[in-house]
């Protein structure tokens, strides 16, 4: 890792999260990272998943990504409460939430194949199915997908810069544009795309805004 | 269907920047026009996807932190470096060399230094050798290649008897003492109490029953006030055999010397004593100086386990 990329202060809960509430993608690129490089942080997952059975050495890092995202995810949609808990706490019990619901999901598998391994009824043995929990889950992000399909990888490019706060200057610099104006008309067009594409597929959009 | 609206129209109306009538006039078109309601759920959506993408970018963007760190942990590599930064394999060299000294060190004041104690089983000389040095049995040999004590007797033949089972060795000094305890026992029950007659009520041959069954605590309960040297004597051997080393350790101290078993208690005392090391060195010490003082000792100084006995005291603290 670069030096230059390493925090240089420590940060309290409270700088955290004004960074991360905060537009200034390097801000929160700073105060995420310190949380990734944060070892108390790093062993309390690993030693969490090691409690429930995962190969801790191999999978701590899947895991913290996936929570360091939500928590900037909840942080963003007011979900994170200052009052309930520490940010590292809180970190770890998205971990923790999230790795029960996989094993829930591993174990209903697992019995569902048996029985179905086990059944000499055909009806059974052709469900391919999930239960519904984990169908409208995967169902979102399905539809989701279908949405971005349908832009262009250019499109999709300028709209993930835009969701991870780039300034237009920044855009430009990273797409190749003259100036921030014509990245503001591309910005505009590829929102546009992506409104008209849920529009004129009502269905998607509903699956995705369901909660 | 076609509506008047665009796009940012519809998103200042979600975000709540309309103005009342404006606001007013589009809740009555959003009340008849489908196509404006499917644009409305297209912007929720659209934060939704917002969303999504921005979570996978940053998942992505954590484990490019981790891939440039491993480049740069192979560049360092590479480099002829180490992975390891110096202070931190400074340490562990300190470390290492620090638990390599404790090693030697433990080896050589616990191991090399401290004779097999618990492995050479011998006999506490009998009464009569205790009072006639010329009866005494020489000094145990210890065969290790088959693990058997040879033992010479009086005609210089040599009778062999199996050793004991091996106990584990340990830095317990009461495993040592008590294996020296042993002998003082048999001894004990064949000379002070004569035969035990079941039809013997007399305390004698009460207490040697009991001896025998190796009910210990009833020997220290009924023994509890004995004043008199010899019944002391058995009361130190059941309080050793009941682990109350100190109160052996007092028992066996109050037999006066001038007795006939004043050594015996001595000895007694002496491994009551080993048993709690090293909180008793300065006693213990005190007391095997008097022992090698003493005229008696100079009888004994071949008896092996006391010889032992000090080497244990070399263990204490200087």
């Amino acid at each position: 890792m670069n030096n230059k990329d390493k925090p240089k202060k420590a940060f309290t809960d409270e700088e955290i999260l004004d960074a991360l509430k905060s537009y200034d993608r390097r801000r929160v690129h700073e105060a995420l990272k310190y949380l990734w490089l944060d070892k108390e942080l790093v062993n309390s997952v690993k030693n969490l998943l090691s409690y429930k059975g995962f190969d801790a050495e191999t999978e701590t890092d899947f895991w913290l990504n996936d929570a360091l995202a939500e928590f900037d995810r909840q942080v963003k949609s007011g979900k994170y409460d200052t009052s309930q808990s520490g940010i590292k706490t809180y970190i770890v019990a998205i971990v923790w939430k999230s790795s029960a619901s996989q094993r829930r999901t591993e174990k209903r598998r697992t019995e569902k194949n048996k029985l179905l391994t086990d059944s000499t009824n055909s009806v059974l043995r052709d469900a391919t199915v999930d239960p519904e929990a984990e169908f409208m889950s995967q169902e979102k992000i399905e539809a989701i997908k279908k949405a971005i399909s349908g832009l262009t990888p250019r499109c999709r490019k300028i709209i993930t810069l835009k969701a991870l706060h780039y300034k237009n200057e920044e855009i430009a610099e990273e797409m190749g544009y003259n100036n921030k104006d014509t990245v503001r008309e591309a910005v505009g067009d590829c929102r546009r795309m992506l409104r008209t594409y849920l529009a004129n597929h009502p269905a998607l959009s509903k699956i995705i805004n369901e909660k | 269907m076609n509506h008047p609206y665009e796009f940012e129209d519809i998103e200042d109306y979600k975000n709540g920047n309309m103005s009342g009538p404006d606001r007013q006039a589009f809740e009555e078109e959003l009340a008849k026009n489908e196509y404006l309601r499917q644009e409305l759920e297209a912007l929720s959506a659209e934060g939704e996807i917002m969303t999504y993408l921005r979570k996978e970018a940053l998942i992505e963007e954590m484990s490019k932190w981790r891939r440039e760190e491993e480049e740069n942990g192979k560049k360092i590599l590479v480099a002829g470096g180490n992975i390891i930064p110096f202070n931190i394999r400074r340490a562990l060299a300190i470390a290492a060399s620090l638990t390599l000294l404790l090693v030697a060190v433990y080896y050589f004041t616990r191991i090399a230094d401290k004779p097999d104690f618990v492995e050479k089983p011998t006999e506490l000389p009998s009464d009569s050798t205790l009072t006639t040095p010329e009866n005494q049995s020489p000094p145990p040999i210890i065969d290790e290649k088959k693990e058997e004590v040879v033992m010479e007797d009086k005609k210089g033949e040599k009778q062999e008897r199996e050793s004991p089972p091996r106990k584990e060795q340990r830095p317990d000094y009461w495993v040592a003492a008590e294996a020296r305890i042993d002998p003082m026992e048999k001894s004990l029950a064949d000379r002070l109490m004569s035969p035990a007659n079941p039809n013997d009520t007399s305390q004698n041959a009460q207490l040697k029953r009991w001896m025998m069954e190796k009910e210990y605590g009833k020997i220290s309960s009924a023994l509890a006030n004995t004043t008199n040297p010899d019944y002391l004597y058995v009361k130190g051997i059941a309080l050793f055999r009941l682990k109350n080393y100190r109160e052996a350790a007092d028992a066996f101290g109050s037999i006066p010397e001038n007795v006939q078993r004043g050594f015996d208690a001595q000895w007694g005392r002496a491994l009551a004593l080993v048993a709690l090391l090293p909180a008793t060195c300065d006693e213990l010490s005190d007391l095997l100086n008097g022992i090698e003082n003493n005229e008696i000792q100079l009888h004994r100084k071949k008896v092996a386990p006391l010889k032992e006995a000090i080497e244990f005291s070399k263990t204490c603290p200087r």
